[in-house]
């Protein structure tokens, strides 16, 4: 259950509001704990159990660790938590990769047996990294873990941030679980945000995916330039609105039941590297590589090559913790070689050139790693970024861009393109001399979002909309 | 600190909030779930779950649920007319995908790749237009053999008649499939296809706002254009039986209805708001006798006064619907039947004199040319023996890797035998990804077993096609019982996994063999 669907929308999220208010402070905890357990097995059914494994075994382990637990406990516990990822997330893909490895070396792969069928459950990566962060942070002790499990579970399978983000740590809303103040004020902010956040899933998003799609879904030897450059471009606009809309989802949803959560983007597509791209690009992933990987290998302070190493392994981590596939890997290494490259003097300069410069580089290397990123394979990646910079010389007509933009898809595009800008840390920064906005402005915003609240029901109406030809057919 | 502005606009936006997401839960207990389901889209609502009885039924249940509320959850029309209004009226946009709006708001169909097939995006490949050679022309033999002649007709689709009103974007770049195999059979046959372009094309000339050639909403010929269409046939059909002439104009009557016609309106949410025109063509003095709803019904059977004259059959698609009361008045016995696959069983008999295929142009962009068993004479079987480079095997001693089903089938094996059982009527059986090599036709051979007669597809995937969407496919029919059959797929570079079709009947289907050779393409 998507928090754009009519489902979520009209059923589970007014009832959940209504229960969470009348379950009054003693109650709402575990109100809470239940909806979001139910809105997890409405999806996935009796995978419920197994996130109720690892929040029982990582509240014990947590707090196995918090009594003088050694560093053998942590260690235990952090094998046990990739594990469980590592069995769920990429056993196929390892079994894929021996096969055709012992294939193509001829050797004997009858041992391997049949491929395994091993389902995904929606959210393992989030809520695995959640208890990891805890378990270390309680090593570090940074924070205390406290007794009740029902409050631990909570904060692992709280519904707004429970599949897709941002990763929450524990240390930041432990008082929250205990202590929330769910006033008015903190309703209609969570609402504004919320609102926003469904607006660039259903408007934006979902538009320009179509353009995505249908490039991306032609054979590799038909892209034509200027489709390739489409795609990218617009897949970029996708995967922000997507997953920064779901974020703004999940951080209004948060507020909307008294939780504050930390910010995850930062209008990352206005950045003039790869460097300051990951600074705003899902804050909670990146941050969460930054302190329990990054830094724990030396980070800065053991000289360049193992500040390389370091920045190599995290981001070929990152790029795999997006999914089980050759792609992600060669993503991760992309971007973390031309971070590398970026505290060279071979791209150093980009940070002291003029803006429009670093702009320009920074678009182009981020939309040749979204063309590895989006592609089914490394081979149609290869051949759309071949596409991209030699395709120019051929322009066939079969299929130019403008082929794959019509009305919808074009304002679509140019929305998200402006959308994509700081905006409001513009507007705020003008405004910050004022006790609040001019009485114009605020209405005028408010009506704005009733009309993008409005606008985007429609969208997520039209969600499962799919006239036949023919009745009997 | 909050401001009087501040709190007011709180309160606003919350109750829009709370109104936005209770108004849709209020309207599903006012209304009937009838006033709101998906009749309008022209396909039946998903049903009500029942409880479920058992831990398997229990873990389907929330997709059963979300699939009917989906269908049915309040303001569902109300939300999705205004949707499609401000997509149609404001963006200029189409509201679904299988359409896209032209100048006037004429809408273009995109189903079957109708558009790749008018910009010549997707011709057919040297090895299927000679399988297309090949098949008319064992057709038109097998049915000669019988004293039967035989037509193929194409009948021009809106985008081939007003091109003038698409979006530029898409421009043509080559032929179109039926171009394409016409010139192909100009040069190396005798047979001819007929094509109705030209004199819809002509009639197209004689348009005007309240009697165009085309729905303006709709993806089909009006009546004139239609009549056009019938006109050029029956003088092609006189060609082949003397004495058979086109009705004169005067033997029709034209009238206004209201309503009718072929329009996307209600589809789409808009009734009322897209009003278009209809005249209907009627015969004024018919001396054919048929029941039921011509512009509906699959099948149309009619019989003339007098009963002398030719019989025909006519295997067609929607466009050839209007046409069939028409042509009913030249035959003393007409059998139409809306099917892509002509049956030999009804040839046999209705043994008619003539044998009619007619389908608009885009169909040649889903149908691939496959000659019926009878039609071949075993040459197809003898094909597969011959061919000696094998891609899959069933190996009866084990479960094969890579097969597998979907929609709730199952698949055992049991004493060497594949038995399926299907639940859904377009539940599919993979097979696995195949190493197919390029410039080599494909032949699929299995022997099945089952208690009634059916359809059997294999739908495939190819670099241009990368997705099972059943545009891409051979067909066969298979008998009751356990046979043999081989199908035949043209110059197919097979990309991905291709699947297995049993028809939309139900039940347990057993495979007693299934392999998959690759053959030189024929010259």
């Amino acid at each position: 259950m998507v928090f754009s669907s009519p489902q979520f929308l009209f059923v589970f999220l007014p009832a959940a509001l209504l229960l969470h208010t009348f379950a009054g402070r003693r109650l709402r905890n575990l109100v809470l704990l239940l909806l979001s357990l139910g809105f997890y097995a409405w999806g996935e059914g009796g995978y419920v159990l197994l996130m109720l494994a690892s929040i029982f075994a990582n509240h014990a382990l947590g707090l196995w660790i918090q009594r003088g637990g050694g560093g053998a406990v942590l260690s235990g516990a952090v094998v046990f938590n990739l594990l469980l990822l590592g069995f769920y997330k990429y056993a196929v893909w390892a079994w894929d990769n021996a096969l055709a490895a012992f294939g193509a070396l001829g050797a004997p792969t009858a041992w391997l047996g049949v491929r395994p069928e091993i389902h995904l459950p929606l959210g393992i990566s989030f809520f695995t990294f959640q208890a990891l962060s805890t378990l270390v942070d309680v090593k570090r002790g940074t924070t205390r873990l406290g007794p009740n499990p029902l409050d631990f579970g909570l904060y692992i399978a709280c519904f707004p941030q429970l599949i897709a983000g941002p990763i929450v740590r524990y240390c930041d809303v432990a008082e929250q679980i205990d202590k929330r103040v769910v006033d008015f004020e903190g309703f209609a902010e969570g609402v504004r945000r919320f609102v926003i956040g469904l607006g660039k899933k259903t408007l934006l998003a979902n538009s320009t995916a179509l353009v995505v799609d249908d490039v991306f879904a032609l054979p590799a030897e038909q892209l034509t330039a200027g489709a390739a450059w489409l795609a990218v471009f617009a897949w970029g606009f996708q995967a922000y609105f997507d997953f920064s809309g779901y974020s703004d989802m999940a951080i209004g949803l948060g507020r909307m039941f008294g939780f504050r959560y930390r910010e995850n983007f930062e209008h990352p597509l206005v950045s003039r590297s790869i460097t300051e791209f990951w600074r705003r690009w899902h804050i909670s992933l990146s941050t969460f590589f930054r302190d329990y990987v990054y830094i724990p290998m030396g980070g800065n302070r053991r000289g360049p090559l193992r500040m390389y190493f370091g920045l190599v392994t995290v981001f070929t981590l990152v790029g795999l913790w997006h999914g089980a596939a050759w792609t992600f890997v060669v993503f991760g290494l992309f971007h973390g070689s031309v971070m590398i490259l970026e505290r060279t003097p071979l791209l150093r300069w980009t940070q002291s050139a003029p803006r429009l410069v670093g702009h320009v580089y920074f678009f182009v290397v981020l939309n040749v790693s979204w063309a590895i990123f989006r592609a089914d394979d490394l081979g149609y990646a290869a051949r759309m970024i071949e596409t991209m910079f030699a395709g120019w010389a051929d322009p066939s007509r079969l299929h130019p861009a403008r082929l794959f933009l019509d009305g919808e898809r074009t304002w679509a595009m140019v929305l998200a393109a402006v959308c994509a800008l700081p905006w409001i840390p513009w507007l705020k920064e003008r405004y910050a001399s004022l006790p609040s906005l001019p009485r114009g402005l605020e209405f005028a915003s408010t009506l704005g979002l009733v009309v993008l609240f409005l606008a985007s029901l429609l969208a997520a109406s039209a969600g499962a909309y799919d006239p036949f030809i023919y009745f009997r057919f | 600190m909050r401001t009087a502005t501040r709190r007011w606009s709180d309160a606003v936006l919350v109750t829009a909030f709370a109104t936005g997401l209770l108004a849709p839960l209020v309207d599903h207990f006012v209304r009937p779930a009838s006033a709101r389901d998906t009749k309008p889209e022209m396909r039946a609502p998903a049903p009500a779950p029942a409880a479920p009885k058992s831990l398997d039924e229990l873990a389907k249940l929330p997709r059963k649920v979300d699939a009917w509320y989906e269908d049915h959850f309040g303001l569902r029309d109300v939300f999705l007319r205004w949707h499609n209004a401000f997509k149609w009226f404001a963006l200029g946009t189409s509201p679904t995908p299988k359409l896209v709006l032209g100048d006037d708001g004429w809408v273009f169909t995109t189903e079957a790749m109708a558009l790749d097939d008018y910009r010549g995006a997707v011709p057919l490949t040297p090895g299927a237009l000679e399988a297309w050679r090949r098949m008319l022309e064992q057709r038109r033999d097998w049915l000669a053999s019988r004293g039967i002649e035989y037509m193929f007709v194409v009948a021009p689709y809106k985008t081939q008649v007003y091109p003038e009103l698409l979006e530029p974007r898409f421009e043509s770049v080559g032929p179109s499939r039926t171009d394409q195999l016409a010139r192909h059979l100009e040069r190396t046959s005798d047979f001819r296809i007929v094509d109705l372009r030209a004199a819809v094309l002509a009639a197209k000339e004689h348009d005007t706002p309240e009697d165009p050639t085309f729905y303006p909403y709709g993806t089909h010929w009006t009546d004139r254009g239609a009549h056009a269409g019938y006109v050029e046939l029956v003088r092609e059909i006189g060609k082949r039986l003397p004495g058979v002439a086109p009705l004169e104009d005067s033997a029709f009557e034209v009238s206004s209805v209201e309503g009718g016609g072929d329009s996307w309106a209600g589809r789409l949410y808009l009734e009322g708001l897209l009003p278009q025109p209809n005249l209907e063509w009627r015969v004024r003095e018919p001396k054919a006798r048929y029941t039921g709803n011509f512009r509906e019904d699959p099948v149309f059977v009619s019989d003339r006064e007098g009963g002398e004259g030719p019989r025909a059959l006519v295997f067609h698609d929607s466009f050839t619907l209007p046409l069939r009361p028409w042509l009913a008045e030249h035959f003393s016995r007409l059998y139409c039947d809306w099917t892509h696959t002509p049956i030999p069983e009804r040839i046999d008999a209705e043994k008619p004199d003539l044998v009619i295929q007619i389908y608009n142009g885009y169909t040649l962009m889903q149908l691939t040319p496959h000659a019926l068993r009878e039609e071949d004479a075993g040459a197809r079987a003898r094909r597969f023996g011959a061919a000696d480079q094998v891609l899959w095997r069933f190996d009866a001693e084990r479960f094969p890797d890579g097969l597998s089903v979907n929609q709730g089938a199952k698949l055992a094996l049991d004493g060497g035998v594949l038995t399926l059982e299907r639940e859904a009527p377009a539940s599919l059986l993979f097979l696995p990804e195949l190493d197919s090599p390029e410039g080599a036709d494909l032949l699929v051979a299995c022997e099945l077993e089952s208690s009634e007669a059916g359809k059997l597809q294999v739908l495939y995937c190819t670099k241009r096609l990368p997705r099972i969407d059943r545009r891409q496919y051979v067909e066969t029919l298979r008998a009751a019982g356990r046979e043999r059959v081989v199908l035949e797929v043209p110059e197919a570079h097979f990309v991905g996994r291709s699947a297995l079709w049993f028809g939309p009947r139900r039940g347990v289907t057993k495979i007693h063999s299934l392999e998959v050779r690759a053959a030189p393409v024929r010259n």
